[in-house]
């Protein structure tokens, strides 16, 4: 390998999103032009999404380099220094073995098992995936493993559901494994519907083949020679790459009949989802495939008992099921290593909001919020003030500065009113409005109830009227605890997760924010300057100058007033766009 | 299942293991309120309205899906239980766009059901209707004739054109209903209670007051201090709007329940309140306010100055006779307006109304304000008198100061101001006072008035002090209403009062607390018509108000003659019809509205965003209001995984989730069967049948239970009527078909209360059919029956009873050759080869079943129970020539009009695989070889082998088909199969045979054969059979050969047509006795409504037969000789004997398979009537 040089392109969907075909194309074209015999290949998310497009060159000369936020116009400017000035830009590297750059501590901070291929794989080749040993541990499992104890060694990691709610994997696919019957089922979750969270998109663009893998241990597991991975629509590039490596895995024959020479049968589908978020609920999912509305269904029957076509199924999600090749090729023991003691292993979050550095962490639990906020997420966009970090999506709560040493572990998330959930993490600074932000997420639960149970359906829905109407200005004495008697019969009077954890981010914001709630409905104030109807905007007199630039950029002519004339605003006309704040240069438009 | 401990509400209790929480409750008397939960349907768990909280639980538990488990805990009744509960129901209701009660109603004083009467006397029923009224008033004659109509006032009907003219609708009703004397409603009064009451005052307090007590059984005795009854009606309303013929004979209804009126008698003057305290069980005090009050300006006592109140009452006793030639009447009520128009009457020139304010604030009603101004009085508006000028002692004019109106007073009308140095003098002769009138109640202040030292508390107003939900006074047994508590008021007002003082009357009576009744749950679209959106109601086409017209003014006002015209038949048709029917049709049933009310909802707790769909009137026979919808989903489940069809189901999300077709198309864009039984299980008012005949209202129905005869099944279904009319039927649970109906039971009750009936004998004269009256057609009949020497061949179909057809069989055994036919009878194989009369497998045993052959078309509730079975993972294989609501959950779907080469291989296979029973066919089948010959040698394409080898690895396997369906060889060959595979009869193996025939054991039993070589009959009687219905020639001219030809039905058809002699016959609905469904179950046949021939069937048989027994009798001999007790649930058992071989045919013929249905006639104009409404004709 003297003069071996690899190219690696991340492109993922953020990678795309930030432009990652084009420079594709100029680096395809500059290796032409300039014949440079280097392999350029795709790959997947790394993480550091804020930073794409991502290209990572390995050679002998400077070893890894990766050089980061570029657009199509740097390439040629880049790889001409690289390759043929030998004299890197250094000012394009984020990090690098041998070159400076910084950034590598954002990656050094995580442990990357659910991660471990992302980014440094091409996701549509499977001998990468073996190269880095995949499959390998499938192999022992049909090898040397008889299901009971591949369900113990999954049982002794600790391992539990990365969908949300936290159950032993174990110990699902033991109650799988137990109820005998013709046929069983398992169904991967690739249904990724929070807002703010694309983990699990990440790994499916990134590896799929690690999903397949733990798909496939745990067929082998609980008896069953059939599975779906139920993938949301909104995902193409995840379709695809998933339907390629089932292909190849078939090729290889990994998947179909007498798999690596054993007596296990396994076909796999992928099966689009139709874009309902409660399809996400394990429940409504099988109601889904099975080609009817996606609604949740009565528990017990569990779907360990009866689940798809009334058969006992398995479902986890991706997540969960990218680990478990990783526990069964490296040990229970070794996974146990990392996490807390009721919670082990890892857990990936996607970082949203008013973060730095965006993007996706893997971390061993047990981490406190502040460090994934500060010490990988870089802090707060312009180092404004940290206000609150909401988890677990619309089915999360937020955390306030006060609780930021809370570890990431099931418990500690829980007994803040937060949940772990699927690993969505997004941050507020002080431009947030809590209930703003409680009305956004309860918005999108009430819309996407199946509207089966009367508390969700109805329920969630008068509560956001009352939100509205608060950030509205209309808000009355007693709402709030209208919003909470709500809340807490929505919890406990609905069938599934969905209405069962609705109400949490307005339960949150009420518990940790209640005095924001408080100056909305009785000052008539949004403390944060986002509610449209609570705030106006001003122009202070001693500054004014009188230059019209807010005149000119106010696109309903609200703004009145001469040249060189001190301005006013009509508030009857103005609606709070904020075009003139933007506009003044002399700081004379306030915001009330 | 084992039994287990549970600690329910805090007590131990046993109970079995699987059982829910719900069911445990129910055991336990304990009501847990559910909406969504069906016995028949899994459990679901969405109302949330069964919440319960079991101990250890994260949240509330749905309690009809959680099954018990030993050591549970559950509190079904905690507060937190009944908080969330009443939430769940407020939230419901919040998103609910529906009236319970109409407006009208509500809107009533007495809440007489307005919605209710008009529904009534739109289909007829008057007499009906006046009882329905008078469950509230007592008084329609009078009210329907001068009530200010409350009702008519927030009448719905308005936002589309004009009110419904309520007032003039139910006077009609009174007046048909008096009219029609034999007939006129008068209540029913339980036995005495010993208990006395004493009523003071005759008017429409008084009088209904002791209407209902009288009614519970209590003595009523009223005292009137006036030489007349009626009170106010009669002394405060004149002739001309209230004819005092009328009041009388109102009175006389009353008077009819026992009631005893003392006229002249009157309290105070002679006799005492402490006298009526100690001699009576309860007192009732409504003696009005009668003490006309004084304008208190000088010059009232001169001659010629009548106060308003004592004008009228004397005209009416004949103490004033004239008027002067120039009257003033002041005042602007209606007793105001009374006076000026009956001074007319009494030959006034000029009569003049003088009112302080304007025309708007006039409290008369409109109508009067507009008849006296067309009869020519005169109305001085914002003028008042300040004093009456007289000339020796006689007015002679009267000073009257101008007014202006000023603020808003506390009752919200603009208050008169006078302006100053206005004053002007009007000439006039006559002054009438009318401002207003009080009681006289000072007597009652009195010492000698004291109750245990107590007397009556008064108002200011000088009324008597009540609590107005009761009608109690302060002094116990002493109750008041009417205008003796509330002042001058309208007469429902005082009615109203009335009832309630009636109702606490006789809870006092019978020791019982007074309480006011608690008032149910309304749910309303708005407060008032002015705030609903005009576009929701634009589906329905304008229609004027319609006019019942008043008499010329100058024919009225020279007299007392009653000014308003009645209605015709046809205007108050016309205008009931007007009726948009507001309120919920199934308020009294409704379970959501019962629960609003049990747990004191209170609807606008949380208000918000409502959902507001357009109602679905598409469909003919079911309206879809999904504004009423709860989202319960037992319409959607019921109609896909019980009917297996899957027309409704749930479309959107969110708050948007409807309950819809899909793509929210009408229903009738779907593969609706119209079966109906959406409406059954909807628990509340979102999908109501409709009727096409009549209208329907929320009312409480007589409800009659019997058995459909018009299939084999034998479905138990429910009518629901009013007089002898049906308007509603509804499936009842029964152990035997469960809880279903199709459409011919469900809605084809329509067509047999139809126009198109025939309901009267006829004879052929003249080469025509005439209508004659019974005893000529029996004399006529029984001669030709007898005269004929020859035989006379009998036909039945086989929905007639038991009985019945003992008797045709009976009449046809009076001839030697003993003949009977059914066309319908298409050849049972069950009959030939087994000897039984009954489907050699219970339906029943469908649930047993691993898998499923249903072979073409069966009867909709052994399509219901296939769907059952399926549901409990039966698989099935379906053998049918196209699509039907079974292909989609066949598990092996043979797509063939060839059905027998399908069966005859899967026969081929068996025996070649080796799957026959060996045994058996040794033992019971006599020709095996021979017949195996043939059907491998015979049988080679092959086509359906695979079906076969599944077909093959099932272990119970039943064959279902009908017998009206399936020809005779294709029946032979599932036979031959049943019985190569040795297991026909046993429990999930075999055959389920139906038929369309209701009676068919019955029918066979009494010897009835497939009909052959009728052509070679010379005489004929056909009972309900129409073998020309399909137009053949040779039935034809087979008819028309006929000597004789006797057509009994019930419609009149192309058969009957033919026949020298037609009698009418009753269909099921009408008939009473017992029939055996196709399983060999008995079962009752009750008669829902009257006879319309005028005689029964059975009647008419042993009529023609000279026999003289009762029904009982022939039942009892009818089911004797056919063993009654051997008709239960039966299947076929082989027989013991050696010598008994069953011979299998085999036959081999490639035709379509299905056969012609010689449908009856009462069958096919049900079909047809379906067709045309869905239209499909």
């Amino acid at each position: 390998m003297e003069n071996s040089v690899r190219i690696k392109i991340g492109l993922a969907s953020c990678g795309i999103a930030a432009g990652g075909l084009d420079v594709l194309e100029k680096v395809e074209i500059f290796l032409k032009e300039h014949d440079v015999n280097a392999q350029l290949d795709h790959t997947g998310c790394i993480g550091m999404c804020y930073a794409e497009v991502l290209m990572e060159i390995e050679d002998n000369e400077f070893g890894n380099t990766m050089y980061g936020y570029l657009n199509a116009a740097d390439i040629d400017d880049i790889l001409n220094a690289h390759f043929i000035e030998k004299k890197p830009l250094t000012e394009h590297i984020v990090f690098s073995d041998k070159l400076g750059g910084e950034e590598k501590q954002i990656l050094d901070y995580q442990t990357r098992i659910v991660l471990r291929n992302c980014g440094v794989i091409d996701p549509e080749s499977i001998d990468e995936y073996i190269e880095r040993g995949g499959y390998e541990a499938l192999k022992d499992v049909l090898k040397d493993m008889s299901p009971i104890e591949v369900i113990e060694e999954i049982k002794e990691s600790g391992l539990r559901g990365r969908g949300g709610a936290g159950f032993p994997t174990g110990l699902k696919w033991q109650f799988a494994y137990n109820n005998y019957a013709d046929k069983k089922y398992v169904i991967c979750n690739a249904d990724e519907g929070d807002p703010g969270a694309f983990m699990d998109r990440s790994v499916l663009e990134g590896d799929p083949h690690s999903i397949l893998e733990g798909i496939l241990i745990s067929a082998y597991a609980i008896g069953s020679d059939e599975g779906f991975v139920y993938c949301r629509a909104e995902y193409p590039l995840a379709v695809k790459r998933l339907r390629i490596a089932i292909e190849k895995a078939k090729e290889k024959g990994f998947l179909g009949s007498n798999i690596m020479g054993s007596d296990f049968n396994f076909d796999l589908t992928v099966y689009e989802g139709a874009g309902a978020f409660v399809c996400g609920e394990e429940t409504a999912l099988m109601k889904s495939i099975e080609g009817k509305r996606g609604m949740p269904t009565l528990r017990p029957p569990y779907p360990a008992e009866s689940g798809l076509w009334g058969k006992p199924t398995n479902i986890n999600n991706v997540e969960t099921l990218s680990n478990v090749s990783w526990i069964i090729r490296n040990g229970a023991e070794k996974y146990a290593e990392f996490g807390t003691e009721n919670s082990k292993g890892t857990k990936v979050f996607a970082l949203t909001g008013k973060i730095k550095n965006g993007g996706l962490v893997e971390v061993p639990m047990g981490m406190t919020l502040r460090d994934v906020i500060y010490k990988i997420g870089g802090g707060i966009i312009e180092d404004r003030k940290f206000k609150a970090v909401q988890l677990g999506g619309p089915s999360g709560g937020c955390i306030p500065e006060s609780l930021l040493d809370t570890t990431v572990d099931y418990d500690s998330l829980t007994k803040t009113g937060a949940i772990m959930g699927s690993g969505g993490m997004v941050v507020m600074d002080e431009t947030t409005c809590m209930v703003d932000m409680a009305r956004f997420f309860l918005n999108f639960t009430q819309d996407e109830s199946c509207g089966k149970c009367t508390f969700c359906r109805i329920g969630t829905k008068r509560m956001l009227e009352i939100l509205n109407r608060i950030t509205q200005g209309k808000g009355k004495p007693g709402d709030i605890e209208k919003l909470e008697g709500l809340s807490h019969k929505i919890i406990k009077g609905s069938l599934c997760g969905l209405g069962q954890t609705a109400p949490n981010p307005v339960l949150t914001t009420i518990k940790y924010f209640r005095d924001e709630y408080e100056a909305h409905i009785n000052d008539k104030i949004c403390p944060a300057g986002v509610c449209k109807d609570l705030i106006k905007y001003l122009i202070i007199e001693d500054k004014c100058i009188g230059c019209g630039a807010c005149k000119l950029a106010c696109p309903v002519d609200a703004i009145i007033g001469e040249k060189k004339e001190v301005h006013t605003i009509d508030q009857d006309i103005c609606t709070k766009c904020g075009a003139c704040m933007t506009a003044c240069k002399f700081d004379a438009v306030e915001k009330l | 299942m084992a039994d287990i401990k549970i600690l329910l509400n805090g007590k131990e209790v046993t109970v079995r293991e699987g059982q829910t929480i719900l069911e445990v409750a129910t055991e336990y008397g304990i009501e847990i309120p559910t909406l969504c939960h069906d016995e028949y349907l899994k459990p679901y768990g969405s109302c949330w309205a069964c919440l319960v909280e079991v101990k250890g639980a994260k949240g509330f538990v749905p309690s009809c899906a959680t099954k018990v488990y030993e050591g549970m805990e559950v509190d079904t009744d905690s507060e937190e239980v009944r908080a969330a509960r009443q939430m769940a129901l407020e939230l419901l209701l919040s998103d609910h766009y529906a009236d319970c009660t109409a407006p009208c109603i509500l809107e009533c004083p007495a809440h007489v059901d307005v919605q209710g009467y008009i529904a009534l006397i739109n289909d007829g029923l008057y007499h009906e209707a006046v009882k329905l009224i008078k469950e509230r008033l007592p008084l329609p004659l009078s009210v329907g004739r001068i009530c200010p109509a409350f009702c008519e006032k927030e009448c719905r009907r308005q936002i589309i054109d004009e009110p419904i003219a309520i007032r003039q609708i139910k006077r009609y009703a009174a007046d048909k209903d008096l009219e029609d004397s034999a007939n006129t409603y008068i209540p029913e009064c339980k036995p005495s209670t010993g208990k006395e009451i004493a009523i003071i005052g005759a008017g429409p307090a008084g009088l209904t007051v002791a209407y209902y007590l009288a009614q519970q059984g209590h003595k009523c005795k009223i005292y009137e201090a006036m030489p007349e009854s009626g009170g106010m009606l009669r002394y405060g309303i004149p002739e001309y709007r209230l004819p005092k013929e009328i009041l009388d004979k109102e009175i006389d209804l009353i008077k009819k329940l026992g009631v005893k009126i003392h006229n002249n008698e009157q309290l105070g003057r002679d006799f005492t309140i402490q006298f009526l305290y100690k001699e009576y069980d309860a007192v009732f005090l409504g003696f009005g306010a009668w003490t006309a009050v004084s304008m208190n300006i000088d010059g009232e006592d001169l001659k010629g100055c009548h106060l308003g109140i004592d004008f009228l009452r004397d005209v009416v006793d004949g103490k004033i006779t004239k008027v002067g030639k120039k009257v003033a009447v002041i005042g602007g009520g209606n007793t105001a307006i009374d006076a000026a128009r009956t001074a007319l009457r009494l030959g006034a020139e000029k009569v003049m109304i003088v009112y302080r304010r304007a025309e708007e604030q006039m409290p008369a009603d409109e109508v009067e304000v507009i008849d006296a101004k067309e009869e020519g009085i005169e109305f001085h508006l914002l003028q008042n008198p300040t004093k009456i000028i007289g000339k020796d002692g006689k007015v002679e004019g009267m000073q009257i100061i101008k007014m202006r109106l000023g603020e808003p007073d506390s009752s919200g009308r603009r208050r008169p101001v006078p302006i100053e140095n206005s004053e002007f003098i009007m000439q006039v002769d006559t002054v009438i006072p009318a401002v207003s009138q009080k009681p006289d109640t000072q007597f009652l202040l009195d010492e000698i008035a004291k109750i245990n030292g107590k007397n009556l508390n008064l108002t200011r107003w000088s009324t008597i002090e009540v609590d107005e939900d009761t009608m109690c006074t302060n002094i116990d047994k002493i109750f008041a209403g009417g205008d003796l508590t509330r002042g001058p008021s309208t007469v429902i007002e005082c009615v109203a009062d009335a009832y309630k003082a009636a109702k606490s009357i006789d809870s006092f009576l019978k020791g019982e607390k007074i309480k006011p009744t608690k008032e149910k749950f309304n749910s309303k679209k708005a407060e008032s018509y002015k705030d609903l959106d005009p576009e929701d109601f634009k589906e329905y086409e304008k229609a004027s108000r319609i006019s019942s017209g008043h008499l010329d003014v100058k024919d009225r006002i020279s007299n007392s003659k009653e000014v308003e015209k009645v209605f015709t038949n046809k205007q108050v048709h016309d205008e009931t019809a007007r009726c948009i029917e507001c309120g919920c049709d199934v308020n009294p049933t409704c379970v959501l509205r019962k629960y609003a009310t049990d747990y004191d909802v209170i609807a606008t707790r949380f208000v918000g965003e409502v959902n507001n769909h357009p109602i679905d009137k598409t469909h003919p026979f079911i309206l879809r209001d999904p504004n009423k919808c709860v989202n319960c989903g037992r319409c959607v489940r019921t109609c896909l995984e019980i009917q297996g069809v899957g027309a409704l189901g749930y479309i959107y999300r969110g708050f948007k989730t409807l309950v819809a077709p899909e793509f929210d198309e009408s229903l009738m864009n779907t593969s609706c069967l119209s079966c109906g039984k959406c409406i059954d299980v909807c628990p509340v008012g979102a999908l109501t049948p409709r009727n096409t005949q009549y209208k329907l209202a929320p009312l409480d129905y007589e409800e009659i239970q019997t058995t459909c005869a018009l299939c084999g099944a034998g479905c138990s279904v429910t009518y629901m009527k009013k007089d002898d009319i049906i308007l509603k039927a509804e499936a009842t649970d029964s152990p035997i078909t469960g809880n279903n109906v199709c459409f011919n039971a469900h809605f084809g009750y329509e067509v047999l209360q139809s126009q198109e009936r025939i309901t009267q004998p006829m004879i052929r004269k003249e080469n025509q059919l005439q209508p004659v009256d019974w005893e000529e057609a029996m004399d006529y009949v029984t001669d030709k029956l007898t005269e004929l020497e020859r035989d006379v061949a009998f036909f039945s179909n086989g929905n007639y009873t038991n009985e019945d057809l003992y008797l045709i069989s009976k009449l046809a055994k009076q001839y030697k050759n003993n003949k009977k036919y059914s066309w319908e009878l298409n050849g049972s194989v069950i009959k030939d080869k087994l000897d039984i009369n009954f489907s050699p497998n219970p339906s029943a045993d469908l649930n047993h079943a691993d898998i499923i052959v249903l072979i073409g078309d069966v009867t909709h509730t052994v399509g219901v129970k296939i769907m059952q079975a399926l549901n409990n993972g039966a698989k099935l294989m379906l053998i049918h020539p196209g699509e039907d609501r079974f292909a989609r959950r066949a598990d092996f779907n043979i797509t063939t009009n060839y059905y027998i080469e399908v069966i005859n291989e899967f026969a081929k296979y068996l025996v070649e695989y080796r799957h026959h029973n060996i045994d058996y066919i040794a033992r019971y089948v006599g020709n095996f070889v021979d017949f195996n010959h043939q059907l491998q040698h015979t049988i080679q394409t092959g086509e359906f082998m695979d079906f076969a080898h599944e077909l093959l690895s099932f272990k119970k396997v039943i064959f279902v088909y009908s017998e009206s369906d399936l020809d005779y060889d294709t029946q032979n060959a599932i036979f031959n199969l049943s019985m190569l595979r040795g297991d026909i009869g046993t429990e999930g193996n075999g055959i389920v045979s139906c038929s369309e025939l209701a009676n068919k054991p019955s029918l066979l039993e009494n010897g009835f054969v497939p009909v052959k070589n009728y052509q070679k009959l010379k005489s004929a009687a056909i009972f309900g059979e129409d073998p020309l219905y399909n137009n053949k020639m040779e039935i034809y001219e087979w008819l028309n050969s006929l000597e004789f030809l006797l057509v009994a039905d019930s419609f009149m058809t192309e058969t009957a047509k033919m026949a020298h002699v037609v009698l009418p016959l009753n269909s099921f609905i009408e008939s009473e006795g017992t029939i055996t469904n196709d399983n060999n179950v008995l079962q009752t046949v009750t008669e829902v409504r009257n006879t319309v021939t005028g005689k029964e069937n059975w009647y008419l048989l042993k009529d023609l037969l000279g026999l003289d027994s009762t029904l009982e009798e022939i039942s009892e001999d009818a089911n004797r000789e056919f063993n009654s007790d051997e008709r239960v649930e039966s299947r076929y058992i082989p027989s013991e004997e050696e010598t008994q071989k069953i011979e299998l045919s085999f036959t081999h013929k490639p035709s379509i398979a299905r056969a012609a249905i010689e449908l009856n006639a009462t069958r096919k104009k049900i079909l047809d009537f379906k067709e045309k409404m869905l239209g499909k004709k």
